[in-house]
């Protein structure tokens, strides 16, 4: 969890990413953000995430992000 | 009366929600007959209700939405049946094989949904763009000094394909993902293709958005009557008393532009920015009051766009659903390809974190606009409007650490009122040019205007007898203003996060009722109908 | 379900207010006058409501055909009979229909004459709705008056007082000269009658027949709104209801138009060379009918005169003009 909140930091800094749960829905991540994100992500836990996954459900929050690598870890 | 006459003028009498056959015989009858009828058969009138409201607007066109339909529902079908295939071939197989055994059958599904995309974009290609293809082509051949002529195709449009296309095409690539569970009745994917509010103008609804609302169909709630009521009729005001009272004055500049000179063009261009936005949230607030009065819960297609900070933010805001929807299955699809992720992890590399994600950002974003400004129209300016929006976001993207270390250094409060106020004022001159592109009649019309608005700049123009010349009198004027500021400070109130219609419902009867008889009495003494007027059909309708 | 009951009685009240205030708003917008200042629109159709009471035996109802074509005065100066002209450029039947009800408060015409052109004029059902609608709620027709509205719209009583001296002819002494060729060709088309229309010609003869007035339909010359397929189907329409039906166009001995001198635009209206040949027509067929009476020496029609004076003068006419051939 920590490392995910330095990687949001380090995409754009200046958001409560602990807290926050409405980050797209609150324009706080663009959608070019969010493809900054997916790619760091997805190098960083070692999944892919298909478009289908990129919904403001999945990245509203911290949490519901690490929720979603979970998942996409296991399969 | 001769019942044949109630048929006459089908495909042109009920285009909008405020024409009078609409508003006191169709809705109301459609309203008794709803909560007349047992709980069991009421979603079973709804389909009726919107087939026979397509029936008025658009005759016997009606058979395009039925196929549309039925294709759909197929389509389906057979995807779900080759997931369940696959479900039952994977079963028995060790977990490490699993995953190629299931290739094969994703590549079957995604045939069909390429054939699904294929059936509805292509019909919608061939209807509302052959003749700008053909049109193209034959000014190329013109150009090479051919003496071949192609004809021009004419196809008669349904009405509101352009929306229900982009409805029948989400739902086929939803059931591909698994978002949604195929549906296999047939009546309720054909409500949700046809719901009445909805088909002429939008809002694109998923699938998961409101099919199962509208086939839980239930009795009508008094207060989400009165509620649905208040939101038509504030609806109502923005159209016929703002929008269609500018309609004489935007028509007459923009048809004759060339007699004008900056300063009025500079005034066409922000009137007619208002009088769309006002013709179009103002059918969607009647799209979301009617859908209420049914008890449900329609997507919000508009969010007080113009106190957007930005071009970005204006397009989370304006027309919400669509770019929701290029946002959904264009631009994420298509920086999710392999090839772009590949070029996003290689560029983030060289370019660092804040430029890497636009190069394969800024293609997808190119996909994005060229299709939006396309989806508007066939026509060369429709493109351009697109570019237009495309290069401005993307070059909002460039400047952004430019921007914010410029604000650094001079030690400016990007979160003050100030500067939020000029990012604000900024935005909108950047929409009201855009739009002056959007309505001109061509690109080439478009560029001329944009260019006398520097070049034939003189204030004298704007005098009370330019306005008569427009159709316009003093009084115009004065209750265009003043309605744009009653808007205004509901928009204002809203944005600061406090809900008026939730503060009227706790006032008592007195209050709730006197706001309505102020709407209906506003919009009966200061609405732009009857003598003297022409009726102004809904905007986006003809997209 | 007790609830249910308060909620429809709600509804219910919540209607009839509604329609208090709008009645009350409506009593208020309507024009107190028929000037021009009052209420813009087809002013000089208007000009019938200044009329006095039960005075005007003929009332004519249609487009600009008719207000080129016919000359109520002529009719007043060679038979005495009274005559006014309700057209408005492109009048709908459902515009028709406001002129006949206004008409017929204060006047009781024994002959209502309806000019056929507007049979094939196109109207949804969203116009006829909302018009229909304007004869119960004034407010609905009148709702622009706010713009110029005062105190003495609430209080002063309605009192009508603008006279058209010309009984709804606007005069035109241009001319330009219509080509024939197709005009009136031979045909044995029928042209369409929407249902919409039929519907208004029907309610507005049984509307006649209720007030004792005997309703014919007329056709006035004209080489481009007219032809045989409309000939046709009006002539059939006509039997099958029951009314007279004079077609000027196929009258061509009885009404010699000279297409290259009578028409002050290619054919498409007559000026008043035509104006009075067709008129002269009208008067025998009116005379013919034994419904009216003279007027001439009545000395309350007096102002009759009076106005054909105006109309002479203002035009720069001689009375003999009636007289022309």
């Amino acid at each position: 969890m920590e490392r995910l909140i330095e990687i949001l930091e380090d995409i754009r800094p200046g958001t409560d990413y602990e807290n926050c749960t409405d980050l797209v829905d609150g324009h706080f991540l663009s959608s070019l953000d969010i493809i900054a994100l997916v790619a760091e992500l997805e190098d960083e836990y070692d999944i892919t995430v298909p478009a289908v996954e990129i919904v403001p459900a999945n990245f509203n929050s911290a949490a519901a992000m690490m929720k979603m690598i979970e998942r996409l870890q296991e399969e | 009366m001769d019942p044949t006459f109630l048929l006459a003028g089908c495909g042109k009498d009920m285009t909008s929600f405020f024409s009078m056959t609409f508003l006191f015989l169709f809705f109301p009858a459609c309203l008794l007959v709803y909560s007349i009828v047992p709980k069991s058969w009421k979603k079973y009138f709804l389909l009726f209700a919107s087939y026979l409201f397509y029936w008025f607007v658009s005759g016997t066109l009606v058979v395009y939405l039925i196929l549309s339909t039925l294709s759909v529902f197929l389509l389906g079908i057979w995807i779900d049946r080759i997931q369940m295939q696959m479900k039952e071939h994977i079963k028995e197989l060790p977990k490490e094989e699993r995953k190629i055994a299931k290739q094969k059958f994703i590549h079957r599904q995604q045939r069909v949904v390429f054939l699904g995309v294929l059936l509805h974009i292509g019909f919608l290609l061939v209807v509302k763009y052959s003749g700008f293809f053909v049109g193209n082509i034959n000014l190329l051949l013109s150009l090479s000094k051919s003496t071949v002529v192609l004809d021009i195709p004419q196809f008669a449009m349904p009405i509101g394909i352009s929306f229900f296309t982009l409805q029948a095409v989400s739902y086929i690539i939803d059931v591909y993902h698994g978002l949604v569970k195929c549906d296999r009745s047939f009546f309720r994917l054909a409500l949700f293709m046809s719901f009445f509010p909805q088909i002429v103008e939008g809002p694109i609804c998923r699938y998961s958005q409101t099919a199962e609302q509208l086939w839980q169909a239930g009795p009508i709630k008094y207060n989400d009557l009165t509620l649905g009521l208040q939101r038509m009729l504030y609806g109502m005001m923005k159209k016929i008393v703002i929008a269609d009272r500018l309609n004489p004055l935007v028509t007459g500049i923009f048809d004759k532009s060339n007699s004008y000179g900056g300063v009025i063009i500079l005034l066409g261009a922000v009137c007619y920015t208002i009088q769309l936005y006002m013709d179009f949230s103002g059918v969607m607030d009647a799209v979301a009051g009617i859908g209420q009065i049914f008890g449900l819960t329609m997507p919000e297609n508009f969010e007080r766009p113009f106190f957007s900070r930005s071009i970005s933010e204006f397009w989370k805001r304006w027309h919400i659903s669509l770019g929701a929807w290029f946002r959904d299955y264009i631009f994420y699809p298509v920086t999710s390809t392999k090839r772009m992720k590949q070029l996003t992890s290689s560029a983030r590399k060289k370019l660092g974190n804040h430029f890497g994600p636009l190069v394969a950002g800024g293609i997808a974003l190119f996909c994005v606009w060229f299709c939006n400004g396309l989806w508007h129209g066939a026509a060369w300016s429709f493109i351009f409007f697109g570019m237009y929006h495309f290069t401005l976001i993307l070059l909002e993207s460039m400047t952004a650490p430019a921007a914010a270390a410029f604000n650094a250094r001079l030690h400016i409060n990007t979160d003050g009122k100030p500067y939020r106020f000029m990012q604000i004022i900024r935005t909108t001159i950047l929409v009201v040019i855009g739009e002056l592109f959007f309505r001109a009649n061509g690109f080439m019309a478009g560029l001329s205007l944009f260019r006398r608005i520097f070049t034939s700049l003189s204030i004298n123009e704007l005098s009370l007898q330019t306005f008569h010349k427009l159709g316009i009198d003093g009084h115009d004027i004065l209750i265009v203003g003043i309605t744009v500021i009653i808007v205004f400070i509901v928009s204002l109130i809203n944005e600061k996060g406090i809900s008026i219609r939730e503060t009227l419902a706790k006032k008592n009867i007195v209050v709730r009722w006197g706001v309505l008889y102020a709407l209906i009495f506003y919009i009966i003494i200061f609405g732009a109908y009857g003598f003297g007027y022409l009726p102004v059909d809904p905007m986006y309708a003809q997209f | 379900m007790q609830s249910k009951y308060i909620h429809t009685a709600k509804a219910i009240l919540f209607i009839m207010i509604f329609l208090i205030i709008l009645s009350g708003i409506s009593q208020i917008l309507s024009p107190k006058d028929n000037t021009k200042n009052q209420w813009k629109h087809d002013y000089i159709a208007y000009g019938v409501l200044g009329e006095p009471e039960n005075t005007v035996d003929v009332l004519l109802l249609g487009d600009s055909e008719l207000y080129s074509s016919i000359v109520p005065l002529q009719l007043w100066e060679k038979y005495g009979y009274t005559s006014f002209s309700c057209s408005s450029k492109g009048q709908h039947l459902w515009y028709t229909t406001q002129f006949l009800l206004d008409t017929f408060k204060h006047q009781s015409p024994k002959i209502v004459i309806l000019e056929t052109d507007m049979i094939f004029r196109y109207f949804t059902m969203d116009n006829a709705l909302l018009h229909s609608t304007e004869i119960l709620f004034p407010a609905l027709k009148y709702h622009d008056r706010w713009k110029n509205i005062s105190f003495n719209d609430v209080i002063a009583p309605v009192d009508y007082t603008y006279l058209h001296s010309g009984k709804g002819y606007i005069y035109s002494d241009k001319i330009a000269p219509a080509k024939t060729g197709k005009y009136m060709k031979p045909s044995n088309n029928y042209a369409e009658i929407t249902p919409a229309n039929e519907t208004y010609v029907k309610m507005i003869q049984s509307f006649c027949s209720n007030h004792g007035a005997k309703l014919v339909l007329m056709s006035t010359p004209s080489t481009k709104n007219w032809n045989m397929s409309k000939h046709n189907s009006i002539e059939r329409f006509a039997e099958e209801i029951g009314v007279d039906f004079i077609d000027m166009n196929t009258l061509r001995s009885e009404i010699p138009i000279d297409w290259k001198h009578d028409t002050r635009d290619k054919g498409d209206h007559l000026n008043i060379f035509g104006a009075i040949k067709a008129t002269s027509y009208l008067g025998m067929y009116l005379e013919e009918t034994e419904l009216l009476s003279s007027h001439k020496d009545d000395p309350a029609y007096n102002s009759w005169n009076e106005a054909l004076d105006t109309f002479l003068r203002d035009n720069d006419l001689e009375l003999s003009i009636f007289d022309s051939r």
